[in-house]
């Protein structure tokens, strides 16, 4: 048996020696055993293997010798997977070195920190590598809040926004903390801070002493920006916007810098309200005395609790100093020792009612028959008729109607006209007149005036004259006219001064100006040439002695012509035109 | 307009100017210029609104 044993391992062997390498077909090599030596030979990729074989129910392994890794074919999902772990290629690198790789950081040295310490109280030292760098901390850096880390071993959550103050010591040193309340002095005196975030029991949080706290249930509907909030009374650790007045106790918290219903913010500056018996000049006992007054003494510059009788000590009349001082004036219940005593004061030893004595002053006996005398208190009669009996006018009436005729209705100017006796009321117009009239009584019999004209006037004669003669006198230095009309007569008069006179002058004829008023002829008289009327007038050289007869006779008169109508002055004997007057008068309408 | 004027009339007012509506001759045919032209002469312009005139009467009337 052994040598059967022996020779199968040497023909097994010869065969396994014996295999020729060929070139390997479409589905590979088959071994129909696989054998080993002290090494395992696979084939070698570059990259990711393929299989030769289009068998792809089998498992594979192949290794990929550029990049050094190894890969197994797995028949279920037929792909290859590179074999990580021991089994692939050997990263020899350091797991620093990958992380650093990973991170993509080269200088590892000098990157991180590897080390911090305190240099000084203001200074830390930041160690990089074989780098150290000191840091001073700025001494200006503004701190928005004060906080303090304290314990809640109340029993109960102390909620976000509760007003605490300390009572004590956690065995973590931490400080423990109650809810304040404006209760009592013991509740409100120490009011220290604000929680911060909700402290559950048997844990610690920060509260907030002063500076910014946020996020708080501060809703528009209850607090508006701006707002002083006080320590609640009522609610423990809460806030109130009502100032707490006695016997409450007032601790201010802070100002309300954001009214929200989740990002209310209080900037915290807590003052405790101070008792009386706290201020420095006020000393009083721990509990004062029942009906004290604070009392101020020069002695030692205090205020002090006293009793009202220490207060008036020996200065006032008090109950006490004598029995005979109460019984005089505090029994007195009918309080005549006190009349006495003011009677006394005022040394007057009349004790009649002050209504006696007023009367006794103005000596009067019966005020009755004063009131009545003087304010006729007692005649209920109405005005109007007690001022008829002072009148002595028993007949209202008749008093109205010669005076104030009161009954008759007819209207104020017809009454006055009554009175004139004037029935035509238009004579009461007389003052006011139309231009150039006056009123007269034109008629046969009596009757109202009527408007008739009237006209004075005067001015500088601008007509042109006409001469007759040989020369017609020159340098007319003066020509006035004036004439008056009443009615309907008209008196005019001309006159003319020249400076050089004209020689054979027999005629000057003096046209009508056109603001004078137009003549009308007689009856009888119709050609436009006729005469109207006859007036005086003169020319000559001389004014101032006119000799009849010397001269020549002179006539005058008005008389029409084709243009209008002219005066007309004719002298008997020619003469020199110098001084020229005319004087007429005509009707006119 | 051509007119007989009073010579000394022309520089002392008022203008005179001779009437002569009723002469149909020649103006210089008139009696004033006949009879007296150093007081009168013939004058074509315009008439002043100052103005007076003389009906002549000639020294034979």
């Amino acid at each position: 048996m052994r040598k059967l044993i022996t020779i199968l391992f040497v023909i097994i062997g010869q065969v396994s020696f014996g295999q020729v390498y060929q070139i390997m077909p479409q589905y590979g090599y088959s071994a129909p055993r696989f054998n080993t030596d002290s090494t395992l030979q696979l084939p070698t990729f570059n990259g990711t293997p393929t299989l030769k074989s289009n068998k792809t129910n089998k498992g594979a392994i192949a290794i990929d010798s550029t990049n050094g890794r190894f890969y197994f074919y797995n028949p279920k999902t037929s792909a290859w997977s590179q074999v990580s772990g021991g089994g692939g290629s050997t990263d020899t690198t350091s797991l620093s070195n990958r992380i650093d790789s990973k991170l993509a950081i080269v200088d590892t040295t000098n990157k991180f920190v590897s080390n911090i310490t305190k240099f000084n109280d203001s200074t830390i030292t930041i160690f990089k590598g074989i780098t150290q760098t000191n840091i001073t901390l700025s001494s200006t850096i503004n701190a928005k809040r004060l906080i303090t880390e304290v314990y809640n071993n109340t029993g109960s959550t102390i909620t976000k926004g509760s007003v605490i103050y300390i009572n004590g010591r956690h065995s973590s040193n931490l400080p423990t903390i109650a809810l304040a309340q404006a209760n009592t002095e013991v509740n409100s005196y120490s009011t220290f801070a604000l929680v911060q975030n909700d402290i559950t029991t048997s844990n610690s949080g920060i509260v907030v002493q002063a500076g910014t706290i946020t996020d708080l249930n501060l809703p528009t509907s209850s607090y508006t920006d701006g707002q002083i909030v006080y320590l609640s009374p009522t609610i423990p650790g809460g806030i109130t916007t009502t100032k707490p007045l006695a016997p409450y106790h007032i601790v201010k918290i802070g100002t309300i810098t954001r009214a929200h219903p989740t990002l209310g913010t209080i900037e915290l500056k807590i003052e405790n309200g101070w008792q009386l018996d706290e201020l420095s000049d006020v000393q009083l006992a721990t509990t004062p005395a029942d009906s004290t007054l604070l009392f101020f003494t020069r002695t030692d510059s205090l205020w002090k609790a006293v009793t009202p009788l220490n207060v008036i000590g020996n200065r006032y009349l008090k109950p006490s100093d004598s029995t005979i001082y109460y019984t005089k004036y505090r029994s007195d219940s009918s309080r005549t020792n006190i009349y006495s005593g003011i009677n006394t004061k005022l040394a007057k030893s009349d004790t009649s009612t002050l209504s006696a004595r007023i009367d006794l002053k103005l000596n009067i006996s019966d005020t009755s028959n004063m009131l009545s005398k003087y304010l006729r208190k007692t005649d209920t009669a109405t005005l109007s008729n007690r001022i008829n009996l002072k009148l002595n006018i028993a007949d209202t009436n008749t008093m109205l109607n010669p005076y104030l005729r009161k009954s008759d209705t007819s209207t104020l100017s017809t009454r006055i006209n009554n009175k004139l006796a004037i029935t035509d009321t238009s004579t009461l117009q007389s003052k006011s007149l139309a231009s150039y009239t006056f009123q007269a009584n034109n008629t046969t019999a009596t009757a109202n005036a009527t408007a008739n004209t009237f006209k004075d006037t005067s001015g500088t004669y601008t007509g042109t004259p006409t001469w007759s003669g040989g020369t017609a006198p020159t340098t007319l230095t003066n020509a006035v006219f004036s004439y008056t009309q009443v009615g309907k007569v008209v008196t005019l008069r001309i006159t003319m001064i020249y400076t050089n006179q004209g020689s054979s002058n027999t005629r000057i004829a003096i046209p009508l100006m056109a603001t004078m008023p137009t003549p009308i002829a007689p009856s009888g008289y119709t050609s436009t040439s006729d005469i109207f009327g006859f007036g005086a007038g003169y020319f000559g050289n001389v004014i101032t002695s006119i000799v009849a007869g010397t001269t020549g006779s002179s006539v005058c008169y008005i008389k029409g012509t084709a243009t209008g109508y002219e005066v007309v002055v004719d002298r008997g004997t020619s003469g020199s035109g110098k001084y020229v007057w005319a004087t007429i008068s005509y009707f006119t309408n | 307009m051509k007119h007989i004027r009073q010579i000394d009339s022309v520089i002392l007012t008022p203008y005179t100017i001779v009437v002569t509506d009723d002469w149909n001759k020649p103006l210089e045919e008139h009696p004033s210029i006949i009879e007296h032209p150093e007081l009168f002469e013939i004058a074509d312009c315009e008439i002043p609104e100052l103005r007076q005139y003389l009906n002549y009467i000639s020294d034979g009337n």
